[in-house]
């Protein structure tokens, strides 16, 4: 650290720089506009985003995992049973999602589209917070199944999660008006029904042959999510 | 000049059809009143200088930076011609969140949303959910939204909508007040919101700037063309069939017109001093195109 | 960014380097001016250096295209009034014997109070070279005066 000096040499320091005053400064200041202000730093649309992701989403997530894990601690818990974390899980991805897609709906993409942090990073942003609430809800689900399904039970879940979300993003990307809450809920509700149907199948689903197909689902699913985010995230407002 | 708004054969296509065509203009400080019938091709023109849509070609810059950049979209101001807003948002809690979509510091963000609220007579709903306001009151919130930040570009899509004559008054006051040191683009299809406080009229038809220039430059177009006359009822209504009228009242038993021709419509036509009023007409009416 | 006081500080570097009040508030002012044109808004901290660059180029432009053979302005405006005229002057005189561009450092960061990183990034050097040469332009004035001086 740089040894400071004191007071007086500053003083001296100043009085022998000194120069005289400037003659145009004022009416130089008056013509200029106002600066924007700084930028925020890559953490400032986050943090102003998660004060106004609604406390439901969190609500959700939270009641969610509970259920998960109270369900994997149920007396009578077993691979039967399991497969319903299965069919659920895409659920709780809902609310993060119509919370995700919630500016065109409300009719406020246009207007964030042409503020400083624009709808793109404002999405983004959103996204990284809504992801990241996710991730309780996995865990619960796959602490539950974990048990019973064992390393599978990542695949097992997996498959049909990835399936909802890209569904979710399609939808958020062809419903800009106020259905598309509605269709998330109906791709969630879908994957839902289709994993029950599945589960009903006279299919040897948990094979070890079938862990392939569960492999290849999960690595289809989490492609397609990557795809239609990154063509969501191109034009996430007005188009 | 420095903080000039650029627009370089600015166009917009979708498929066959051009919503702009190559629409070029300098705008530096000062009211410009962008003026056209629906569907010319002002909210488009209007989205693609907000950076709200990507033009098909062209280039749109203000004070050098480009439209893409944050350093433009830090000193846009826009109001868009419908907004919504997140249901459970009071009116504070939409300006302050706008007010940090546009990088303003809490402190700061709470002090011009009060002052904004202010300004457009809004305090006392400053608490109030959106989803109670009136068509105007709402108006009202997203023109103190545009003023966030101090914009120098302020960019006013149909802005007088909904509201009543006071609130128009005072609106037009405000823009005429903001004008003198920012560029401020308003765009409408009512002639007398810019009809005082533009500097620049912009007659944009079919996606083309068919004119701009001051008041004055702009009615040259329909200078010699407007006339005044009164008749008879049934020969009233046969010239306002072949004529774009501007006015009709009745004067006694006759019927008062203000008539668009090229030449005198008929005998004891008067010619008469042109005002936005008509031009708009002369671009904009049916029978002109006939 | 307090704009009043920025353009004090800003004209007050130019002056170091150019000697001349009128040219160094014109070029003061084309600081200011390109500054507010820059592409991309900058953070606070990177603003400054930022602000300080433009004026450092403008300023060496300017000291080049000046012609060799024509005098150097009055090195000396007038005298701070308040301040004890011999320690001033003594300090003046001791600073002139200092090479330019540790005066420059002297300025940067005991008058203009300009960080020590951001006087690292205008100056391309690193911290630690720009706190030792701080330290020894110190060191030198202090010999240069006598101690009790200061």
């Amino acid at each position: 650290m740089i040894s400071r000096i004191d007071p007086k040499t500053r003083q001296a320091l100043q009085a022998a720089f000194a120069v005289p005053p400037p003659s145009r400064k004022a009416e130089f200041l008056r013509s200029l506009p106002p600066l924007p202000p700084p930028a925020g730093g890559p953490l400032w649309l986050v943090r102003v985003q998660l004060r106004y992701i609604r406390k439901r989403v969190w609500l959700a997530g939270t009641a969610a995992a509970a259920l998960f894990l109270g369900a994997g601690a149920l007396p009578g818990w077993n691979a039967d049973r399991a497969w319903a974390l299965s069919a659920l899980l895409p659920l709780g991805l809902l609310a993060a999602a119509a919370e995700l897609g919630r500016s065109a709906p409300c009719g406020m993409a246009e207007l964030e589209q042409a503020c400083r942090y624009d709808l793109r990073q404002l999405v983004l942003a959103r996204a990284w917070l809504l992801g990241l609430g996710q991730l309780p809800v996995l865990a619960a689900a796959l602490a539950a199944a974990g048990p019973v399904w064992g390393a599978a039970a990542a695949l097992y879940l997996l498959a049909p999660y990835l399936l909802a979300a890209w569904l979710c993003l399609w939808a958020l990307g062809v419903c800009r008006g106020p259905e598309a809450p509605f269709a998330c809920a109906a791709a969630c509700v879908g994957v839902a029904v289709l994993r029950t149907a599945l589960e009903q199948a006279p299919l040897a689903l948990y094979a070890p042959p079938a862990l392939w197909g569960w492999g290849a689902a999960v690595l289809l699913g989490a492609g397609l999510t990557a795809r239609q985010a990154r063509r969501w995230l191109a034009a996430p407002g007005v188009g | 000049m420095e903080y000039q708004l650029v627009l370089d054969r600015v166009t917009k296509q979708y498929g066959p059809k051009i919503a702009c065509d190559r629409i070029s203009l300098q705008a530096g400080p000062g009211v410009y009143g962008l003026l056209g019938a629906n569907g010319a091709g002002k909210t488009t023109l209007l989205r693609m200088i907000c950076g709200v849509l990507r033009p098909t070609s062209g280039d749109i810059r203000f004070a050098g930076l480009d439209v893409s950049s944050e350093g433009y979209r830090a000193r846009l101001g826009y109001l868009p011609q419908d907004f919504g807003y997140y249901p459970e948002f009071t009116a504070l809690d939409f300006l302050l969140y706008l007010a940090a979509l546009k990088g303003l510091p809490r402190a700061a963000a709470r002090q011009q949303s009060r002052d904004l609220l202010e300004l457009v007579g809004l305090t006392g709903e400053a608490g109030h959910r959106i989803r109670t306001f009136s068509g105007g009151m709402r108006q009202r919130l997203g023109i103190a939204q545009a003023l966030l930040g101090d914009p120098q570009l302020l960019v006013l899509d149909e802005p007088t909508a909904g509201l009543d004559p006071k609130e128009r008054v005072r609106f037009r006051n405000l823009i005429a007040r903001l004008g003198a040191r920012r560029t401020v683009l308003l765009s409408t299809h009512i002639v007398s919101d810019v009809e005082h406080i533009a500097g620049t009229i912009l007659i944009l038809k079919s996606g083309v700037l068919l004119q701009s220039g001051p008041r004055d430059a702009v009615l040259q177009a329909v200078q010699g063309k407007v006339w005044t006359c009164t008749l008879p009822p049934a020969e009233a209504e046969a010239l306002c069939a072949r004529y774009p009228a501007a006015d009709t009242c009745p004067a006694g038993e006759k019927v008062a017109l203000r008539l668009l021709a090229d030449a005198c419509p008929c005998p004891g036509a008067q010619p008469a001093e042109p005002t936005l009023e008509d031009l708009y007409l002369y671009h904009f009416s049916e029978v002109s195109e006939a | 960014m307090d704009l009043s006081a920025q353009y004090d500080k800003i004209y007050r570097y130019c002056c170091f380097h150019l000697r001349d009040p009128q040219l160094a508030e014109d070029l003061t002012q084309e600081t200011f001016l390109r500054f507010y044109r820059q592409a991309s808004y900058q953070e606070q901290g990177k603003a400054l250096a930022y602000l300080y660059t433009i004026a450092r180029n403008l300023c060496l432009d300017a000291v080049r295209r000046r012609r060799p053979e024509a005098p150097l302005p009055d090195d000396h405006p007038a005298p701070d009034p308040y301040a004890p005229i011999d320690r001033t002057l003594a300090l003046r005189q001791a600073l002139d014997t200092l090479p330019a561009d540790l005066r420059e450092l002297l300025l940067l960061r005991y008058v203009n109070e300009l960080s020590v990183g951001d006087i690292a990034v205008l100056t391309g050097l690193s911290r630690y070279a720009v706190y030792r040469r701080l330290r020894a332009g110190l060191a030198d004035l202090k010999h240069l005066l006598r101690e009790e001086e200061l």
